[in-house]
């Protein structure tokens, strides 16, 4: 186990390949807690976040091949994995009522920011990006990641025009790249 | 990636479906556009990137859900 501390991302996917449980261990130990932090806030559901922190971890297990490091990292792509599950699940639920709660509780969701606890390294940058967003984009992406909402949905709740929202989206990454990249080269 | 390298009238629509925030039909158009398309698809894992980094969660995973997936593992 102290091994598999000490491995590179990278290493431990390989290792997983290899059908080394302990490597499966070590990526949940590192990265489970993200995971299942963003389907909960997604589900508001523990129950439900748990569900789809299993799934995607099994599904990797299952299926390592599926992740491509050219395409990003192993984080990102468990987190891309669960959010589009977790989305998925919440926009299924067919009872009203967990529907309307979930609406009511949008406008929690656009105060609700920056709370997690995190690693030194990654809270900083998650400020970092949130901090560059003007307030306007800032709800927007927030209602549309961590609410699940589509812009579509995100454009009601605002009272905005659709095209608004998209653009304020669009816009919003856009800076959270210029800001991460200015936060890379402050550390450099 | 460079605006110019992606095509416009989609751009939009790249940054939206990195944040699964596309209705069905609609993601499904971006995954076809996508399937054809390798700077559309590098702009999309860069915003997918960055948007994990919002998502710092929890600072360790509960143990017992461990334990779950662990047993199901070999299921």
């Amino acid at each position: 186990m102290s091994e598999a501390r000490n491995s590179s991302d990278e290493a431990l996917v390989y290792q997983v390949t290899r059908r080394r449980g302990e490597a499966l261990a070590e990526i949940y130990r590192r990265h489970g807690g993200a995971v299942f932090g963003l389907a909960r806030r997604v589900l508001r559901s523990e129950a439900h976040a748990a569900d789809v922190v299993q799934e995607v971890v099994l599904a990797f297990w299952q299926a390592p091949e599926r992740f491509d490091p050219a395409r990003g990292g192993l984080r990102s792509y468990l987190l891309t994995q669960a959010h589009g599950r977790a989305v998925d699940i919440a926009r299924s639920e067919s009872a009203r009522a967990l529907r309307q709660e979930r609406w009511a509780r949008a406008f929690d969701q656009v105060h609700d920011l920056g709370h997690a606890a995190a690693e030194g390294d990654l809270r900083r940058r998650a400020v970092a990006s949130l901090e560059a967003l003007t307030a306007d984009e800032r709800r927007a992406i927030t209602l549309a990641y961590f609410g699940g909402f589509t812009y579509v949905e995100v454009a009601e709740i605002l009272r905005a025009p659709e095209g608004t929202i998209k653009s304020r989206i669009r816009s919003g990454l856009l800076r959270m790249r210029q800001a991460l990249t200015e936060t890379t080269e402050d550390e450099a | 990636m460079s605006d110019e390298l992606v095509h416009p009238d989609i751009a939009e629509a790249l940054s939206a479906f990195a944040l699964d925030a596309l209705d069905a039909g609609d993601a499904a158009d971006v995954e076809a556009h996508l399937s054809v398309c390798a700077p559309c698809r590098a702009e999309v894992d860069e915003f997918r990137e960055l948007a994990s980094a919002l998502a710092v969660g929890e600072a360790s995973a509960p143990r017992e859900l461990w334990w779950r997936i662990a047993s199901a593992m070999d299921a």
